[in-house]
């Protein structure tokens, strides 16, 4: 087996265990999952509509903290492969109180802005499943199914009368509407925020002109490119475009689909991307939390790396 | 590409049941062209090839896992093939011939 071959079998075997123990693919504290939500009065589960976080926002920035593990297991003969891994499986990841701040900010500014469209929605809180996106990214679609079928449909169905989800990044929207629905029928609607906040009325946070940096899925496989452009124009925010760097056709992945995988290729790939970006502007804006995790801990002071929620606010 | 392997269609009819586009490839070579990976090793147009034959061999094995799934190739395809999916099986068979102990 290549190196890159047996470390995938670790990754999803770490993967798993860690859904198992915790409930999030990665050893992190879920609790730092629901935080954002504090004092905003959304009701728990309640109604007919939810929004759906998946953590993700929380957990791009720490999967940065596996890195060393990877490497350690990697070069690890599989007869020692044993011993790392029962060492990993105590390892708990200690997320930075910035990352978590910076994310509660966004998710806090889309609840805002969804509440302004006047979206009544509950959410899960504590109860709030993983997608399982990465499970199916990496291509390990039975273990995927499982757990989606067992876990993520399962604790939708406790709360009854969930008719319609409000997704928040591009990965879990992917898996709601273009890979469940190929093997479960879904008792819920699925709709992303960026829908349904497009025509509220907002405003700039940031001044001078962007760059967009796509989200793969959301550009390519969702139908979203023309979105998150058009509610960057409702807030007067210059997006600087150029065929090459930024259509719908030739813009490149920021790299962090890798990161788990190959952290060293990943890094090169977001250099690459960095660079064509800060040939149109200084600061580039993010749709999606694992884009934004990637380019801005390779930015190096080139480019500054904001998500749109960063960028825009609801009037 | 290292490996002997030999044409299998019990694998092609399950990726095509998983996949049906695959079948439409017709070896033009644009996603290999598209594809930002392909300076690091992988060959989309010859992942196509061997997908379609059956064969996973040892250098699929390897290749397989630098896609990031960014789509490119897809929305360049004359064919519009979804080629990302065709990757994400060969990746489910390898995942499960790994557990098997190959
Ligand atoms: S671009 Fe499409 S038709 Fe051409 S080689 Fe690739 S998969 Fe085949
Ligand atoms: S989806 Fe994979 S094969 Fe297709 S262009 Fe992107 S990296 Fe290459």
């Amino acid at each position: 087996m290549s190196s890159l071959e047996s470390w995938v079998k670790s990754l999803i075997d770490i993967m798993k265990r860690s859904l198992d123990s915790n409930g999030l693919p990665i050893p992190m504290d879920k609790s730092y999952c629901s935080e954002w939500a504090r004092d905003l009065n959304i009701p728990r589960g309640g109604g007919d509509t939810i929004i759906y976080t998946s953590c993700l926002y929380q957990m791009a920035p720490m999967i940065n903290q596996l890195v060393p593990w990877i490497e350690k297991i990697r070069g690890t003969p599989l007869s020692g492969l044993a011993g790392v891994l029962s060492r990993f499986a105590g390892f708990v990841i200690k997320p930075n109180r910035a990352d978590i701040d910076r994310a509660n900010g966004i998710i806090r500014n889309i609840a805002k802005a969804l509440i302004k469209a006047g979206i009544n929605f509950g959410f899960l809180y504590d109860d709030e499943p993983y997608s399982g996106a990465l499970l199916h990214e990496i291509g390990a679609e039975d273990i995927f199914l499982e757990y989606f079928e067992n876990t993520v449909l399962k604790t939708f169905r406790k709360y009854g009368g969930v008719r319609r989800v409000i997704t928040i990044d591009p990965h879990t929207h992917n898996v709601l509407t273009n890979v469940a629905p190929n093997y479960f029928k879904l008792d819920f609607e699925v709709v992303n925020y960026l829908d349904l906040i497009k025509g509220v009325r907002v405003r700039p946070k940031i001044s001078g002109d962007v760059v967009i940096h796509d989200s793969c899925l959301y550009a390519r496989y969702l139908g979203k490119y023309d979105v998150y452009r058009s509610i960057l124009d409702n807030a007067g925010v210059k997006h600087v475009e150029d065929p090459l760097i930024t259509g719908r056709d030739t813009s490149t992945c920021c790299g962090g689909p890798l990161e788990s995988l190959s952290p060293e290729l990943s890094r090169k790939i977001a250099k690459i991307r960095i660079e064509n970006l800060s040939k149109l502007s200084r600061t580039v804006v993010t749709v999606c939390p694992i884009c934004l995790a990637n380019l801005g801990r390779n930015a190096e002071g080139v480019v500054q790396v904001l998500d749109i929620n960063e960028v825009v606010e609801a009037e | 590409m290292g490996g002997m392997a030999v044409a299998n269609p019990t694998l092609k009819e399950e990726l095509l049941k998983f996949e049906p586009t695959a079948s439409l490839c017709y070896q033009c070579g644009t996603c290999t062209t598209v594809c930002p990976m392909s300076e690091f090793g992988l060959n989309t147009r010859l992942v196509m090839k061997l997908a379609n034959l059956g064969i996973i061999n040892d250098w699929v094995r390897k290749a397989v896992w630098l896609c990031t799934g960014c789509g490119l190739c897809q929305e360049n395809c004359p064919n519009e093939i979804r080629i990302p999916n065709v990757i994400r099986f060969i990746r489910s068979k390898v995942i499960i011939e790994q557990r098997r102990g190959r």
